[in-house]
Protein backbone atom coordinates (compact mmCIF):
# COMPACT_ATOMS: atom_id res chain seq x y z
CA UNK A 1 0.00 0.00 0.00
CA UNK A 2 1.83 3.83 -0.87
CA UNK A 3 1.45 6.54 1.64
CA UNK A 4 1.45 9.57 0.35
CA UNK A 5 4.52 11.34 0.99
CA UNK A 6 3.09 14.48 1.81
CA UNK A 7 1.08 13.30 4.62
CA UNK A 8 3.89 11.51 6.86
CA UNK A 9 7.05 11.48 7.32
CA UNK A 10 8.98 8.97 7.00
CA UNK A 11 12.46 7.94 7.87
CA UNK A 12 12.48 4.73 5.92
CA UNK A 13 14.08 4.77 2.44
CA UNK A 14 12.07 4.76 -0.32
CA UNK A 15 11.61 0.68 -1.19
CA UNK A 16 9.23 -0.78 -3.66
CA UNK A 17 6.18 -2.82 -2.44
CA UNK A 18 7.47 -6.60 -1.26
CA UNK A 19 4.24 -7.61 -2.56
CA UNK A 20 1.46 -6.23 -4.73
CA UNK A 21 -1.87 -4.95 -3.67
CA UNK A 22 -5.05 -7.67 -3.23
CA UNK A 23 -7.59 -7.54 -5.27
CA UNK A 24 -10.18 -4.71 -3.79
CA UNK A 25 -12.91 -6.90 -3.99
CA UNK A 26 -10.92 -9.05 -1.18
CA UNK A 27 -11.42 -6.06 1.10
CA UNK A 28 -14.47 -7.88 1.97
CA UNK A 29 -12.53 -10.61 3.71
CA UNK A 30 -11.68 -8.79 7.12
CA UNK A 31 -15.51 -7.07 6.55
CA UNK A 32 -17.39 -10.97 6.24
CA UNK A 33 -14.64 -12.19 9.00
CA UNK A 34 -15.67 -9.44 11.74
CA UNK A 35 -19.14 -9.86 10.86
CA UNK A 36 -19.22 -13.72 11.18
CA UNK A 37 -17.09 -13.51 14.48
CA UNK A 38 -19.91 -10.88 15.88
CA UNK A 39 -22.57 -12.85 14.30
CA UNK A 40 -20.88 -16.20 15.65
CA UNK A 41 -21.30 -14.91 19.13
CA UNK A 42 -24.54 -13.84 18.94
CA UNK A 43 -25.86 -16.91 17.71
CA UNK A 44 -23.96 -19.00 19.63
CA UNK A 45 -25.08 -17.18 22.58
CA UNK A 46 -29.05 -17.62 21.68
CA UNK A 47 -28.58 -21.29 20.68
CA UNK A 48 -26.88 -21.59 24.30
CA UNK A 49 -29.87 -20.16 25.49
CA UNK A 50 -32.21 -22.42 23.93
CA UNK A 51 -30.42 -25.41 24.64
CA UNK A 52 -30.06 -24.66 28.20
CA UNK A 53 -33.84 -24.41 28.55
CA UNK A 54 -34.41 -27.75 26.32
CA UNK A 55 -32.38 -29.67 28.76
CA UNK A 56 -33.99 -28.03 31.65
CA UNK A 57 -37.53 -28.50 30.16
CA UNK A 58 -36.75 -32.13 29.04
CA UNK A 59 -35.26 -32.55 32.97
CA UNK A 60 -39.15 -31.13 34.21
CA UNK A 61 -41.00 -33.45 32.03
CA UNK A 62 -38.74 -36.18 33.08
CA UNK A 63 -39.44 -35.69 36.75
CA UNK A 64 -43.19 -35.18 35.83
CA UNK A 65 -42.94 -38.72 33.96
CA UNK A 66 -41.31 -40.02 37.12
CA UNK A 67 -43.94 -38.50 39.43
CA UNK A 68 -47.01 -39.55 37.03
CA UNK A 69 -45.32 -43.39 36.86
CA UNK A 70 -45.02 -43.52 40.75
CA UNK A 71 -48.67 -42.37 41.18
CA UNK A 72 -49.82 -45.29 38.54
CA UNK A 73 -47.97 -47.79 40.52
CA UNK A 74 -49.50 -46.52 44.18
CA UNK A 75 -52.88 -46.72 41.87
CA UNK A 76 -51.78 -50.12 40.70
CA UNK A 77 -51.19 -51.12 44.32
CA UNK A 78 -54.57 -49.57 45.73
CA UNK A 79 -56.50 -51.32 42.67
CA UNK A 80 -54.66 -54.84 43.55
CA UNK A 81 -55.55 -54.72 47.01
CA UNK A 82 -59.19 -53.87 46.02
CA UNK A 83 -59.31 -56.58 43.80
CA UNK A 84 -57.93 -59.06 46.73
CA UNK A 85 -60.44 -58.23 49.02
CA UNK A 86 -63.60 -57.93 46.40
CA UNK A 87 -62.48 -61.53 46.13
CA UNK A 88 -62.19 -62.82 49.08
CA UNK A 89 -65.30 -60.90 49.92
CA UNK A 90 -66.73 -62.83 46.91
CA UNK A 91 -65.59 -66.24 48.45
CA UNK A 92 -67.09 -65.23 51.91
CA UNK A 93 -70.41 -64.30 49.91
CA UNK A 94 -70.12 -67.76 48.41
CA UNK A 95 -69.47 -69.33 51.64
CA UNK A 96 -72.63 -67.66 53.73
CA UNK A 97 -74.92 -68.46 51.22
CA UNK A 98 -73.69 -72.04 51.13
CA UNK A 99 -74.17 -71.66 55.04
CA UNK A 100 -77.72 -70.91 54.88
CA UNK A 101 -79.24 -71.63 58.73
CA UNK A 102 -81.21 -75.21 58.44
CA UNK A 103 -83.06 -74.61 62.15
CA UNK A 104 -85.15 -72.27 60.84
CA UNK A 105 -86.68 -74.95 58.18
CA UNK A 106 -85.95 -77.66 60.29
CA UNK A 107 -88.41 -76.07 63.05
CA UNK A 108 -90.51 -75.25 60.21
CA UNK A 109 -90.99 -79.17 59.17
CA UNK A 110 -91.79 -80.54 62.79
CA UNK A 111 -94.18 -77.50 63.51
CA UNK A 112 -95.85 -78.99 59.39
CA UNK A 113 -97.03 -81.79 61.12
CA UNK A 114 -100.54 -82.69 62.19
CA UNK A 115 -101.99 -84.68 64.38
CA UNK A 116 -101.55 -88.32 63.38
CA UNK A 117 -98.63 -87.79 61.55
CA UNK A 118 -95.24 -88.17 62.78
CA UNK A 119 -91.84 -87.60 61.31
CA UNK A 120 -89.69 -91.31 60.65
CA UNK A 121 -86.48 -89.86 59.95
CA UNK A 122 -85.69 -86.43 58.88
CA UNK A 123 -82.37 -86.10 56.89
CA UNK A 124 -80.12 -82.57 54.79
CA UNK A 125 -77.61 -82.85 52.92
CA UNK A 126 -75.34 -80.20 51.40
CA UNK A 127 -73.89 -80.74 48.03
CA UNK A 128 -70.68 -80.45 49.00
CA UNK A 129 -69.85 -78.93 45.37
CA UNK A 130 -72.26 -76.81 45.52
CA UNK A 131 -73.36 -75.99 49.26
CA UNK A 132 -76.89 -73.93 48.15
CA UNK A 133 -78.67 -77.10 46.89
CA UNK A 134 -79.93 -79.15 50.12
CA UNK A 135 -81.16 -82.42 49.82
CA UNK A 136 -84.32 -83.32 51.87
CA UNK A 137 -85.10 -86.85 52.28
CA UNK A 138 -87.91 -87.06 54.52
CA UNK A 139 -90.08 -89.95 56.12
CA UNK A 140 -93.44 -89.69 57.59
CA UNK A 141 -95.82 -91.66 58.92
CA UNK A 142 -98.94 -91.02 57.70
CA UNK A 143 -102.32 -91.34 56.15
CA UNK A 144 -103.19 -89.83 52.56
CA UNK A 145 -100.45 -87.26 50.78
CA UNK A 146 -102.31 -84.02 52.77
CA UNK A 147 -99.45 -83.98 55.10
CA UNK A 148 -96.81 -83.81 52.77
CA UNK A 149 -98.42 -81.31 50.65
CA UNK A 150 -99.11 -79.14 54.09
CA UNK A 151 -95.55 -80.03 54.65
CA UNK A 152 -94.14 -78.90 51.56
CA UNK A 153 -96.41 -75.54 51.56
CA UNK A 154 -94.32 -74.87 54.63
CA UNK A 155 -90.87 -75.19 52.97
CA UNK A 156 -92.04 -72.69 50.07
CA UNK A 157 -93.01 -70.42 52.60
CA UNK A 158 -89.58 -70.36 53.81
CA UNK A 159 -88.38 -69.67 50.23
CA UNK A 160 -87.37 -73.12 49.73
CA UNK A 161 -88.51 -74.18 46.45
CA UNK A 162 -88.29 -77.94 46.23
CA UNK A 163 -86.23 -79.56 42.25
CA UNK A 164 -86.09 -83.20 41.31
CA UNK A 165 -88.68 -84.48 43.73
CA UNK A 166 -89.01 -88.32 43.69
CA UNK A 167 -92.28 -89.93 46.16
CA UNK A 168 -93.02 -93.18 47.13
CA UNK A 169 -95.58 -94.08 49.30
CA UNK A 170 -96.56 -97.51 51.37
CA UNK A 171 -98.23 -98.79 54.24
CA UNK A 172 -98.78 -95.43 55.37
CA UNK A 173 -95.24 -93.99 55.18
CA UNK A 174 -93.85 -91.53 52.67
CA UNK A 175 -90.46 -91.32 51.50
CA UNK A 176 -89.81 -87.86 49.83
CA UNK A 177 -87.02 -86.71 48.60
CA UNK A 178 -85.93 -83.60 46.73
CA UNK A 179 -83.31 -80.83 46.27
CA UNK A 180 -84.32 -77.30 47.96
CA UNK A 181 -82.79 -74.44 46.59
CA UNK A 182 -83.05 -70.96 48.30
CA UNK A 183 -84.69 -68.25 46.73
CA UNK A 184 -83.18 -65.21 47.89
CA UNK A 185 -85.65 -62.18 47.63
CA UNK A 186 -82.72 -59.87 48.07
CA UNK A 187 -79.39 -60.07 46.44
CA UNK A 188 -77.29 -59.29 49.26
CA UNK A 189 -73.81 -59.42 48.13
CA UNK A 190 -74.41 -56.52 45.50
CA UNK A 191 -77.50 -54.74 45.56
CA UNK A 192 -78.39 -53.91 49.79
CA UNK A 193 -76.15 -52.51 52.41
CA UNK A 194 -74.96 -55.59 54.43
CA UNK A 195 -75.76 -55.97 58.33
CA UNK A 196 -74.33 -54.38 60.97
CA UNK A 197 -73.63 -57.58 62.64
CA UNK A 198 -73.02 -60.84 60.71
CA UNK A 199 -76.44 -62.49 59.93
CA UNK A 200 -77.02 -65.13 57.32
CA UNK A 201 -79.32 -63.54 54.84
CA UNK B 1 0.14 -16.74 -4.31
CA UNK B 2 1.40 -14.54 -1.64
CA UNK B 3 1.54 -13.64 2.25
CA UNK B 4 -1.28 -11.53 1.94
CA UNK B 5 -3.56 -14.28 -0.05
CA UNK B 6 -2.62 -16.90 2.35
CA UNK B 7 -3.75 -14.18 5.06
CA UNK B 8 -7.19 -14.06 3.14
CA UNK B 9 -7.41 -18.00 2.65
CA UNK B 10 -7.06 -17.99 6.51
CA UNK B 11 -9.09 -16.03 7.68
CA UNK B 12 -11.73 -17.85 5.27
CA UNK B 13 -10.91 -20.82 7.32
CA UNK B 14 -11.42 -19.42 10.39
CA UNK B 15 -15.29 -18.27 9.56
CA UNK B 16 -15.89 -21.31 8.13
CA UNK B 17 -14.80 -22.75 11.51
CA UNK B 18 -16.90 -20.34 13.02
CA UNK B 19 -19.94 -21.07 11.01
CA UNK B 20 -19.92 -24.54 12.17
CA UNK B 21 -19.20 -24.18 15.47
CA UNK B 22 -22.59 -22.24 16.01
CA UNK B 23 -23.72 -25.17 13.18
CA UNK B 24 -22.87 -27.46 15.93
CA UNK B 25 -23.99 -25.43 18.59
CA UNK B 26 -27.60 -24.87 16.71
CA UNK B 27 -28.19 -29.00 16.33
CA UNK B 28 -27.22 -29.85 19.90
CA UNK B 29 -29.91 -27.06 20.84
CA UNK B 30 -32.57 -28.56 17.83
CA UNK B 31 -31.68 -32.44 19.65
CA UNK B 32 -32.03 -31.18 23.08
CA UNK B 33 -35.31 -29.58 22.20
CA UNK B 34 -36.59 -32.69 20.47
CA UNK B 35 -35.56 -34.20 23.57
CA UNK B 36 -37.65 -31.83 25.46
CA UNK B 37 -40.47 -32.06 23.04
CA UNK B 38 -40.76 -36.38 23.10
CA UNK B 39 -40.36 -36.24 27.04
CA UNK B 40 -43.42 -33.59 27.32
CA UNK B 41 -45.30 -36.06 25.00
CA UNK B 42 -43.98 -39.15 27.35
CA UNK B 43 -45.52 -36.73 29.87
CA UNK B 44 -48.88 -36.22 28.79
CA UNK B 45 -48.90 -39.72 27.89
CA UNK B 46 -48.30 -40.91 31.58
CA UNK B 47 -50.63 -38.53 32.81
CA UNK B 48 -53.55 -39.84 30.98
CA UNK B 49 -52.91 -42.84 31.45
CA UNK B 50 -52.62 -42.29 35.15
CA UNK B 51 -55.97 -40.46 35.26
CA UNK B 52 -57.70 -43.41 33.34
CA UNK B 53 -56.17 -45.53 35.98
CA UNK B 54 -57.24 -43.38 38.72
CA UNK B 55 -61.41 -43.05 36.86
CA UNK B 56 -61.22 -47.31 36.95
CA UNK B 57 -59.83 -47.33 40.61
CA UNK B 58 -62.67 -45.27 41.45
CA UNK B 59 -65.21 -46.86 39.50
CA UNK B 60 -64.18 -50.27 41.02
CA UNK B 61 -64.26 -48.76 44.69
CA UNK B 62 -68.00 -47.68 43.94
CA UNK B 63 -68.77 -50.76 42.32
CA UNK B 64 -67.37 -53.18 45.12
CA UNK B 65 -67.95 -50.58 48.15
CA UNK B 66 -70.96 -53.23 48.80
CA UNK B 67 -69.64 -56.00 48.51
CA UNK B 68 -66.15 -54.99 50.86
CA UNK B 69 -68.73 -53.35 53.62
CA UNK B 70 -70.32 -57.05 53.19
CA UNK B 71 -66.77 -58.71 53.92
CA UNK B 72 -65.96 -56.09 56.80
CA UNK B 73 -69.23 -56.94 58.31
CA UNK B 74 -68.18 -60.70 58.36
CA UNK B 75 -64.45 -60.75 58.93
CA UNK B 76 -64.68 -60.40 62.39
CA UNK B 77 -67.02 -63.90 62.76
CA UNK B 78 -64.86 -65.20 60.19
CA UNK B 79 -61.15 -64.45 62.04
CA UNK B 80 -62.70 -65.97 65.10
CA UNK B 81 -61.00 -69.01 64.45
CA UNK B 82 -57.50 -69.36 63.05
CA UNK B 83 -56.23 -73.03 64.21
CA UNK B 84 -58.61 -76.20 64.23
CA UNK B 85 -58.12 -76.61 68.10
CA UNK B 86 -59.71 -72.95 68.75
CA UNK B 87 -62.67 -74.31 66.41
CA UNK B 88 -62.86 -77.84 68.40
CA UNK B 89 -62.74 -76.33 71.25
CA UNK B 90 -65.84 -73.95 70.73
CA UNK B 91 -68.06 -76.62 69.49
CA UNK B 92 -66.78 -78.69 73.04
CA UNK B 93 -67.87 -75.97 75.21
CA UNK B 94 -71.80 -75.47 73.09
CA UNK B 95 -72.09 -79.32 73.72
CA UNK B 96 -71.22 -79.07 77.63
CA UNK B 97 -73.31 -75.90 78.14
CA UNK B 98 -75.76 -77.31 76.48
CA UNK B 99 -75.53 -80.27 78.88
CA UNK B 100 -76.59 -82.70 75.75
CA UNK B 101 -75.89 -86.28 76.09
CA UNK B 102 -73.09 -86.46 73.17
CA UNK B 103 -73.20 -90.19 71.90
CA UNK B 104 -69.90 -89.52 69.58
CA UNK B 105 -67.95 -87.03 68.50
CA UNK B 106 -64.79 -86.85 65.97
CA UNK B 107 -63.10 -83.54 64.43
CA UNK B 108 -61.46 -83.35 61.50
CA UNK B 109 -59.50 -81.08 59.22
CA UNK B 110 -60.68 -80.87 55.54
CA UNK B 111 -60.15 -79.05 52.89
CA UNK B 112 -62.91 -76.99 51.53
CA UNK B 113 -63.64 -78.19 47.87
CA UNK B 114 -65.48 -74.90 46.95
CA UNK B 115 -63.53 -71.97 47.70
CA UNK B 116 -63.71 -70.29 44.19
CA UNK B 117 -60.01 -68.47 44.99
CA UNK B 118 -58.00 -71.96 44.45
CA UNK B 119 -57.11 -71.69 40.80
CA UNK B 120 -55.63 -68.14 41.61
CA UNK B 121 -53.82 -69.58 44.60
CA UNK B 122 -54.95 -67.52 47.11
CA UNK B 123 -57.72 -69.11 49.27
CA UNK B 124 -59.91 -67.80 51.22
CA UNK B 125 -60.97 -70.56 52.99
CA UNK B 126 -58.99 -73.07 52.35
CA UNK B 127 -59.53 -75.40 55.20
CA UNK B 128 -62.70 -75.78 57.99
CA UNK B 129 -62.97 -77.69 61.20
CA UNK B 130 -65.16 -80.46 60.53
CA UNK B 131 -67.31 -81.88 63.32
CA UNK B 132 -69.11 -85.31 62.82
CA UNK B 133 -71.21 -85.42 65.86
CA UNK B 134 -73.58 -87.74 67.25
CA UNK B 135 -76.43 -86.28 70.13
CA UNK B 136 -79.17 -88.37 71.57
CA UNK B 137 -81.59 -85.90 73.99
CA UNK B 138 -85.00 -83.97 74.08
CA UNK B 139 -86.46 -82.82 71.06
CA UNK B 140 -86.68 -79.34 72.00
CA UNK B 141 -83.25 -79.27 73.53
CA UNK B 142 -81.29 -80.72 71.11
CA UNK B 143 -83.25 -78.54 68.19
CA UNK B 144 -82.66 -75.32 70.66
CA UNK B 145 -78.67 -76.31 70.38
CA UNK B 146 -78.70 -76.63 66.95
CA UNK B 147 -80.34 -73.45 66.11
CA UNK B 148 -78.03 -72.13 68.68
CA UNK B 149 -74.89 -73.42 66.91
CA UNK B 150 -76.24 -71.22 63.74
CA UNK B 151 -76.42 -67.95 65.69
CA UNK B 152 -73.15 -68.20 67.80
CA UNK B 153 -71.39 -69.18 64.94
CA UNK B 154 -73.00 -67.42 62.09
CA UNK B 155 -69.96 -68.58 59.77
CA UNK B 156 -70.73 -72.11 60.40
CA UNK B 157 -72.06 -74.71 58.07
CA UNK B 158 -73.96 -77.54 58.66
CA UNK B 159 -73.44 -79.93 55.83
CA UNK B 160 -75.55 -82.49 57.01
CA UNK B 161 -78.21 -83.15 59.31
CA UNK B 162 -80.00 -86.60 60.29
CA UNK B 163 -83.06 -86.71 62.41
CA UNK B 164 -84.34 -89.62 63.85
CA UNK B 165 -86.39 -91.22 66.58
CA UNK B 166 -84.27 -91.62 69.89
CA UNK B 167 -84.97 -94.17 72.72
CA UNK B 168 -87.03 -92.35 75.19
CA UNK B 169 -90.25 -91.00 74.45
CA UNK B 170 -89.40 -87.60 73.14
CA UNK B 171 -85.72 -88.01 72.45
CA UNK B 172 -84.32 -87.78 69.13
CA UNK B 173 -81.14 -88.50 67.40
CA UNK B 174 -79.55 -85.89 66.01
CA UNK B 175 -76.32 -86.98 63.57
CA UNK B 176 -74.82 -83.77 62.17
CA UNK B 177 -71.54 -82.47 60.51
CA UNK B 178 -71.08 -79.08 61.27
CA UNK B 179 -68.05 -77.31 59.26
CA UNK B 180 -66.16 -74.28 60.31
CA UNK B 181 -63.80 -72.44 57.96
CA UNK B 182 -60.69 -71.92 58.97
CA UNK B 183 -60.04 -68.22 56.25
CA UNK B 184 -56.72 -66.98 56.03
CA UNK B 185 -55.80 -63.52 57.22
CA UNK B 186 -57.58 -60.54 55.40
CA UNK B 187 -55.31 -58.61 52.89
CA UNK B 188 -54.33 -54.93 54.13
CA UNK B 189 -56.95 -52.35 53.27
CA UNK B 190 -55.87 -50.01 50.42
Amino acid sequence: MKIDRRIVDDLKTERPDVTPALAPYLRLVPILFYSILAGGIVLSLFFLFVLKNAASSRETWKAEIARHKQDLSNVQTARTAVEKQSRRASDIVAWVEGSRCLEPLVAAIVRSMEPGSNIIELGLTRDPSSPTQIKLTLKLSTQGSKQLDTTLERITKMNFRTYNPNQTQSRGEIDYEATLIYQNPRNVATSTPPPATPQHP
Amino acid sequence: MNNKHIACVLIVFLCVCIFEGVSMIRQRATAMQSEAQAARRDATTAEMTLRTQQAQLQDLKSKTADLIAYLNAWEPALSRFTTPESGELNIGAMIKQADLILLAQRFEVASNKTDTSVPSGVATIPQVVRAHLTIEDDFIKSINWFGQIETQLPCSRISDLSITRGQAGSDIRMDLVVDIPLATAPPTAP
